[in-house]
């Protein structure tokens, strides 16, 4: 039995399994799709801590699985999200959601067992060419949104694709550098090719600026869709990140604006599901900030976290999906009241927010803290503060205006049923493992990537539990308080411009205009243009003199190919804008 | 109250104790200050920085942080808000009785001020086709 775990590699399961389920139909599918990831989880729990494997392609030797502490908790969560995910879709009707998902889960899976680059690139690929069908296949369920769907799906492919291929170009450098295509840890300074990886890694994780496709793109996939996005994605390049720059201490302060920048635009996003995506945003910063602070606590922080994180994130989309699929709407405007009807949703859903707020006896409180304990050890005040200025905000737009936006508020007569029950049932075991692990910690300690560090680990320290709690219940004041003398910003649907902007939105215009004939918009294009011209060339005569200047020095042909790959990629995306 | 042309349901027990959940949170909040005042004579309290031990650190921290995170975002809006159709992919909402409700900061303002839906949201809609123009050229300065 061994043996044949061991010919298998994780996720290879879900990956051929997914082939069969447009063969099969009504309950036989269903129980296909639930029993393909409990199987694969058994598969992957069989092997052991250590095991390795490797094959022989075209003259590389492929190191195709690698187990051990740190991918195998990632692996494991993301089984787990597999799980929900299939249960929560039972509804589907079209095979297509399901073959998307199980291999979207399958190649997140099999790419965190990579053992080299080569490996991780190819499932990394196979990410977004899967999961970029979740998108588009809301919009063959609703004729209305098929154009919308279409682009989104092309940007969120475009910007997927493009770290891919800064992945492949980073290993090219790598390799041709380092003569290794191992997938270690490495510093940006240790090869051409790392910083190209470290990018490739980041704009999957959401670094700031380059973290707009995940609120473009996540709220416009269908019910389950989202649930299937927000798990798998961002978690892959977390673990990428703590696997190949753990320690890394650039990842500090990118990991702190993560935090801190993507809550404002939370409070004020009306789509609660754009709400959740940026709050997804900010929650990967402090995994980042684990990541960049690098100490043995600050690496089980960041996996402990990334754990937690998946399952009361989905809870929250999955609860959310409930109420678009009742109400037809998740946008804060327009819902209120529903805990009338929909009781058990709002519960499941109230959990989830506690969760993510990190509230003592659910499973954020237990996770995060060890990444702002590490923080602490570190002295890095700054940080620090920014750190609990975010808990503050994590408050707000999770643990606050979601759930009472669309479950009290105000009512507005919605008179829907309950949830279905796959959908509760797959949330009811959400649930259950955020109170599970908040409860228990220790389960969930012992797989961390260094169990020894983390047994020494008490959450539940008086001090902790006091200070969190004051924190928690005076940003709940805060809310009253606002609320009560009318402050709080009402919610308006409405469009809130971030970095998509500058492809969406200025790029396609300036394009356009430069060809068209003279019209005022033109005018101020070309106004803004000469403005920006005469500014660069007064940056050139200023800093002519090579040694100092950063535009005298000669490119470096690593840049020059970074620069065409960022040009053309830009011009891709303006294309489909 | 209603959107959809329906009465709502009864109220609940959360929304006939609204004042009873507000003194609630109001009562727990004074507890913690008590315990931590308590906590901070008799206990340890384990802390990286000094600022920490005090007393209600996290208390202010928590209401500060809070209330300066809503009130920038708010006018945050002044610099980022444009209207639903901005991008030139909005989709009609199936469930909205309606679909033209605020569509940008204008017609929020005027159908706060008027009550008068339908006219306030002509008005709206010829007015928001100039508006993204001088906007832009506020982004770009911005940026």
């Amino acid at each position: 039995m061994n043996e044949l775990a061991n010919v298998l590699f994780p996720g290879e399961i879900l990956l051929f399994g997914a082939l069969l389920v447009p063969f099969v139909r009504g309950k036989l599918r269903s129980a296909l799709v639930v029993l393909l990831p409990l199987l694969s989880l058994g598969h992957l729990l069989m092997l052991e801590l250590g095991h390795d494997a490797t094959f022989g392609l075209a003259g590389f030797t492929l190191h195709i699985v690698r187990v051990d502490a740190l991918s195998r908790i990632f692996g494991i969560v993301f089984h787990i999200a597999a799980l929900l995910c299939c249960i929560y879709a039972l509804h589907v009707k079209k095979a297509l959601e399901h073959v998307a998902t199980l291999v979207y889960a399958g190649s997140a899976i099999a790419a965190t067992f990579a053992g080299d680059l080569i490996t991780l690139f190819v499932f990394w690929e196979l990410t977004a060419l899967s999961s970029v069908f979740l998108i588009w296949a809301r919009g063959m369920d609703d004729p209305e949104r098929r154009e919308r769907a279409y682009r989104v799906g092309m940007r969120y492919l475009i910007v997927q694709v493009g770290s891919g291929v800064l992945l492949l170009m980073g290993i090219l450098l790598h390799l041709s550098d380092t003569g290794s295509y191992g997938f270690d840890l490495m510093s940006l300074g240790s090869s051409r090719g790392a910083p190209f990886i470290f990018v490739a890694f980041g704009v999957k994780a959401a670094f700031p600026l380059l973290h707009n496709w995940v609120q473009d793109a996540y709220p416009e996939a269908t019910v389950s869709g989202t649930v299937v996005l927000a798990s798998f994605t961002t978690k892959l390049a977390i673990y990428a990140l703590a696997r190949g720059f753990a320690g890394t201490e650039l990842l500090i302060p990118i990991g702190a604006v993560m935090t801190a920048f993507p809550i404002f635009y939370a409070v004020l996003e009306n789509d609660l599901r754009r709400v959740l995506a940026y709050s997804l945003n900010n929650q990967l910063g402090y995994m980042v900030v684990g990541i960049g602070v690098g100490t043995e606590l600050a690496l089980n922080g960041a996996a402990a976290h990334a754990f937690a994180h998946i399952l009361y994130k989905g809870l929250l989309l999955m609860s959310m999906g409930a109420v678009l699929y009742r109400t037809g709407t998740v946008e804060a405007s327009k819902l209120g009241g529903l805990h009338k009807s929909m009781p058990l949703t709002t519960i499941f859903c109230v959990i989830g927010a506690l969760s993510i707020s990190a509230f003592p006896g659910l499973s954020g409180f237990v996770t995060k803290s060890m990444i702002v304990s590490s923080v602490g050890e570190m002295h890095l005040p700054i940080i620090f503060g920014v750190l609990l200025f975010a808990s503050a905000g994590v408050c707000d737009h999770s643990g606050i205006k979601v759930p009472f936006f669309a479950f009290f508020a105000h009512d507005q007569g919605w008179k829907v049923k309950e949830a279905p029950k796959h959908m509760l049932v797959a949330m009811a075991i959400a649930a259950a493992l955020c109170i599970g692990i908040g409860l228990f910690p220790g389960l969930l300690y012992e797989y961390l990537p260094f169990p020894e560090v983390a047994a020494q680990y008490h959450a539940y320290e008086a001090t902790h539990v006091l200070t969190m709690l004051e924190l928690l219940m005076f940003a709940g004041l805060a809310f009253v308080v606002l609320m009560k003398i009318g402050v709080y910003p009402p919610e308006l649907p409405a469009v809130n411009v971030d970095s998509d902007w500058v492809y969406r939105k200025a790029a396609p215009e300036v394009v356009r205009d430069g060809y068209s004939l003279a019209t005022y918009a033109r005018l101020k294009v070309w106004n803004a243009m000469l403005w920006v011209r005469s500014a660069f060339l007064r940056l050139l005569s200023v800093h002519h003199q090579p040694p100092r200047g950063a535009l005298g020095e000669p490119w470096s042909p690593s840049a020059t190919t970074l620069w065409a790959a960022l040009l053309l990629g830009f011009m891709l995306l303006v294309h489909y804008a | 109250m209603s959107q959809h042309g329906r009465e709502p349901l009864p109220p609940s027990w959360f929304e006939k104790n609204v004042d009873l959940i507000v003194r609630g949170v109001v009562g727990v909040c004074a507890l913690l200050l008590v315990g931590d005042v308590v906590f901070h004579f008799v206990g340890h309290k384990h802390t990286h920085f000094d600022v920490e031990g005090w007393i209600g650190f996290y208390a202010v921290v928590g209401f500060v942080s809070y209330v300066g995170l809503v009130l920038t975002a708010k006018q945050l809006r002044k610099l980022v808000m444009r209207g639903l159709d901005y991008y030139g992919e909005d989709v009609p909402s199936s469930s909205s009785a309606a679909p033209g409700l605020a569509q940008s900061r204008k017609a929020a303002k005027v159908a706060k001020e008027e009550e008068s839906e339908s006219e306030s949201e002509a008005d709206a809609e010829s007015d928001a086709e100039p508006e993204p123009e001088p906007e832009d050229d506020d982004e770009e300065d911005d940026r």
